[in-house]
């Protein structure tokens, strides 16, 4: 179980660049690029709000995880 | 880990006193917060732009989930407070600034009057009503554990739990009777401001019962050993063995719980109302009593949880909902499906008639409202509403709106019930046991910071945006379609109306994997 949660950390790391991917290049970055003004609220919640949290929690998650911090 | 800290345990009849005042207040912030979003489609109309009715729907949208994102920063404000001066006064300062600002929301002239300040004034409300709801949930879980007996906290918190669904279910509650109290036409032109109204009342009853209430023992210990955090934010996030819980707080339990909550209540009603296009009311009731019906689990769950552990029960809760959420929506989506329904012969109804339009949107003062009403051999019935707004001069067509109202059979009404019931089941086993597990997972003197952020972040961002998120998934999946389908090829989905599920599956599973791995079964005291 310690070599699971640890060598775990790998996946949410790469998921944490998935989803940061996803977020910035597939949502905010056509809507930042939309002529309708709505969508610009949500490229700007994706990329300022959701992003950093998503993927940079998963990231230091992560990176807790593969350090061992959660071995206990 | 340090000690746990001995103080004078509250007697029985007190601890229900502190359950009762804080449960009511908390039920309280959740009215106000759910009635903006219940009553979402019609403020759009008031408050936003009218001849663009989806650009309004979107804003509302926006606003809701700008109310939802600033909860985490309410969290973290109110949490500061908390931890340095005291759980309950910083509970009746939310109290306050949540009831205020509902009756302003209520108060506020419409866009037609008063232009743009109208949905300025409606979002700077909307932030505050945000705000302080990240800062009261938090000091209400806290403050009701730290009375409790250490073996009883998931059974005493679970009922400041049921409060989100309740308050959801009176907010339901007060705008069916509020429409039932008044016309049509009434209701849409002033009486949505009833339920934003009335709430003042209740804020003041719970301001004057909380008012009287003891701080909390373990926090007066606290404070009686000089141990009160100086700076609870750094504490609980610039240092890495704290961090570390918050993370796993958030991503092994919170984010999951947000996602079930958000799915089985907010984004059943809007895919009941906006995707299957069942009547209005209809939606309300069976969501009021699919939660009426469940919310007593939340108290055996939280019980349970004192029993079996609280990883369990949220688990089990976790992965019933990513097993079962299509089939699910796949039924309730049939339910209301009249494609395979055989109509009744003879039972078509036409009518036409003129109508005022009391706002006088797109600058007409007539419409010309048809209804075409079918009936099906089942007992479902279809309206298909055709508003033609005349231009009060030459009377030409300025604007048209198609609607379709399904309402369903009463036999369906039922299993639609027993579908959403068996979602709310899945949300009192997440919710249930959460408040204790995260109070439990935090030391006292940092705990109303660190619980509050992960609760927020998980409900109120990765819940919150779960609405807009899975309407754009289907409506992304249904413009493919028809691409596909104007260019004669296949069409990519062949459900388009599940594709918004993709979020809460995989958001839950995540959540899932991370708490099954990570997380302990075993009741923790910091």
């Amino acid at each position: 179980m310690r070599y699971l949660k640890k060598y775990l950390g790998i996946l949410w790391i790469i998921l944490a660049f998935v989803s940061g991917y996803y977020l910035i290049v597939s949502q905010a970055i056509p809507q930042f690029h939309s002529e309708k003004p709505e969508d610009l609220v949500p490229a700007i919640v994706y990329t300022f709000v959701l992003m950093p949290i998503i993927s940079g929690g998963l990231f230091v998650f992560g990176w807790y995880a593969l350090l061992g911090e959660y071995d206990d | 880990m340090n000690t746990p800290l001995r103080v004078k345990p509250t007697t029985t009849k007190g601890l229900w006193k502190v359950i009762g005042a804080s449960s009511l207040g908390t039920l309280i912030e959740w009215y106000d917060f759910y009635i903006f979003g219940s009553l979402a489609v019609i403020i759009s109309t008031k408050f936003f732009p009218a001849d663009n009715p989806t650009a309004a729907f979107l804003s509302t949208l926006a606003t809701f989930a700008a109310g939802f994102v600033v909860r985490p920063f309410g969290a973290l404000f109110f949490g500061r407070l908390g931890d340095m001066i005291g759980r309950k006064y910083t509970f009746m300062v939310t109290l306050l600034v949540m009831g205020l600002s509902t009756v302003a929301i209520g108060l506020i002239p419409e866009y037609k009057t008063i232009g743009f300040f109208a949905p300025v004034l409606i979002l700077l409300l909307r932030l505050l009503q945000g705000l302080a709801l990240g800062g009261e949930y938090g000091g209400a879980a806290t403050y009701v554990a730290e009375h409790a007996e250490p073996h009883r906290r998931g059974e005493r918190t679970s009922w400041i739990q049921t409060t989100a669904s309740f308050g959801l279910f009176i907010s339901l509650a007060v705008i069916l009777l509020t429409r039932k109290c008044m016309s049509n036409e009434a209701f849409m032109a002033w009486g949505w401001r009833v339920p934003f109204l009335i709430s003042i009342l209740m804020v003041i009853v719970s301001y004057f019962i909380r008012r009287n209430m003891d701080e909390s023992p373990l926090f007066k210990q606290v404070k009686a050993e000089g141990k009160v955090s100086q700076n609870p934010l750094k504490e609980s996030f610039g240092h890495r063995y704290n961090f570390k819980f918050v993370l796993l707080a958030l991503f092994g339990a919170a984010m999951g719980q947000g996602v079930v909550f958000y799915t089985g209540q907010f984004y059943t009603l809007s895919f009941l109302q906006r995707v299957c296009q069942v009547d209005f009311d209809q939606t309300n009731y069976i969501l009021g009593i699919a939660i009426f019906l469940g919310t007593g689990l939340f108290i055996f769950f939280g019980w349970l949880s004192d029993k079996i552990g609280r990883k369990i029960v949220m688990m089990v809760g976790m992965l019933l909902a990513v097993i079962t959420y299509r089939p699910i929506f796949d039924k309730l989506y049939q339910l209301a499906d009249v494609t395979e329904k055989k109509e009744q012969v003879g039972a078509l109804k036409n009518t036409i008639k003129k109508e005022s339009v009391p706002d006088g949107d797109f600058g007409a003062e007539e419409m010309l409202v048809t209804t075409v009403h079918r009936l099906y051999e089942d007992g479902t019935q279809k309206d298909e509403i055709t508003r033609q707004y005349l231009h009060p001069k030459d009377k030409h067509i300025v604007h048209r709106e198609d609607i379709v109202s399904i309402k369903l059979a009463r036999h369906d009404m039922w299993i639609a019930v027993g579908l959403i019931f068996l979602q709310v089941l899945y949300v009192t086993m997440v919710y249930g046991p959460i408040a204790a597990f995260l109070v439990e997972m935090f030391p006292v003197k940092i705990r109303y910071t660190s619980m509050s952020l992960p609760y927020h972040i998980g409900n109120g961002v990765f819940g919150g945006l779960m609405p807009t998120v899975a309407t754009y998934l289907v409506s992304k999946a249904q413009s493919a379609n028809e691409a596909a389908q104007a260019a004669g090829r296949a069409q990519p989905f062949d459900k388009p109306y599940l594709e918004g599920l993709w979020y809460p599956i995989i958001i839950i599973g995540v959540s899932f994997l991370i708490g099954m791995v990570y997380l302990s079964n075993k009741r923790t005291e910091q």
